[in-house]
């Protein structure tokens, strides 16, 4: 299996019943699904559950898949409908938080004086980016985090592409606000 | 003169093409308060950027993924500890709660074959409680437990009554 095949060739072959084919996909995706649920979620432990979700989700709809080249918005739009859905029951649950502990990250290679600061920006932007309304941080996870174009992110949010630079343009200037309000600068 | 604002944050990341494009680099020409939103707006798109992925202590999905979708037979050690974390809190409260239901159910049935007034009427509990005698929502040892709750229910009565 070559592995520079497309994702829609992988797709077909995966509807096909094809085991290397899905793996393929598994391994090619599995990171950028687990930074985007873990920017959704806030918890490592919640976005690992969800990636395992995600790809049996892709895997029992392979059969439906259409393949005109938009394998990643796909893989999003099942990735974001799992996040929202596990959001909605947090909320019903009423465990809303965004654990600071769960986002704790290395600084492997920094320097000692920059750690701290580093450290605590990170820590700082990402408390944030859990403050924005849960749309608003979809959209600019998908944008800014994976990378998508506007019209990728509206074909993975199920919305238009005016929608989606409102919904970005808004976060930004929250995220701005919020930090601006907390001495720090983004 | 009026602002582009909302256009900013879609202009630094390289959304607009032509037209549009052209529209806001044109008033940006003659709009210092844009100009330096522009800047800011940069400054921030930039910062987020540099944003790191926490690291996943676990290693690749695919075993855990293959598992639950090319049906390789799992044990049943696997089927609870090879669930995820959240998965298997679920399961240990879904037990803890059957366990306290089964804690609230039976002294209601030991109460009514004491004779005590449990607010049902004699047998009445039984017919109340006639959903479970449906015991398709239960296993087929599950059910044979019921059973068994049932007639020794039946067996008491019969001695009260002689």
């Amino acid at each position: 299996m070559p592995r520079t095949m497309d994702d829609d060739a992988l797709m077909i072959r995966t509807a096909e019943g094809e085991e290397a084919a899905f793996r393929l996909l598994v391994q090619r995706w599995e990171r950028d699904v687990l930074s985007f649920l873990i920017h959704m979620l806030g918890s490592i432990e919640e976005a690992e559950d969800l990636v395992q979700d995600t790809f049996v989700q892709v895997f029992k709809k392979a059969g439906s898949y259409q393949a005109t080249g938009m394998f990643k918005s796909w893989l999003f739009r099942i990735a974001g409908n799992l996040a929202r859905s596990r959001l909605r029951r947090r909320k019903v649950l009423r465990w809303v938080r965004f654990d600071p502990v769960v986002h704790d990250m290395g600084d492997a290679g920094r320097g000692p004086d920059g750690d701290l600061e580093h450290s605590q920006r990170q820590e700082a932007v990402r408390a944030a980016l859990g403050r924005l309304p849960q749309r608003q941080r979809e959209a600019l996870a998908l944008h800014r985090f994976q990378g998508m174009r506007y019209k990728e992110v509206a074909e993975a949010m199920g919305t238009t592409v005016p929608g989606v630079e409102s919904l970005i343009q808004r976060a930004m200037a929250a995220l701005r606000e919020d930090l601006a309000g907390k001495g720090d600068q983004l | 003169m009026k602002h582009v604002t909302n256009r900013i944050q879609a202009y630094i990341s390289g959304e607009l093409a032509g037209d549009r494009k052209a529209a806001v680099e044109k008033h940006l020409d003659g709009c210092p308060a844009c100009r330096d939103e522009v800047d800011r707006a940069r400054q921030a798109w930039e910062m987020l950027g540099t944003m790191e992925t926490p690291p996943s202590e676990n290693g690749s999905v695919w075993p855990a993924v293959q598992a639950r979708t090319f049906g390789r037979e799992t044990s049943d050690r696997e089927w609870f500890f090879g669930a995820g974390n959240l998965t298997r809190t679920g399961l240990a409260t879904a037990a803890v709660a059957a366990g306290l239901m089964l804690g609230i159910l039976l002294p209601i049935g030991s109460d009514h074959n004491e004779g005590v007034d449990s607010g049902l009427t004699d047998e009445s509990w039984l017919v109340e409680s006639s959903w479970l005698s449906d015991s398709s929502w239960l296993g087929g040892d599950a059910t044979a437990g019921l059973d068994d709750i049932l007639l020794g229910a039946d067996l008491l009565d019969e001695g009260n009554g002689s």
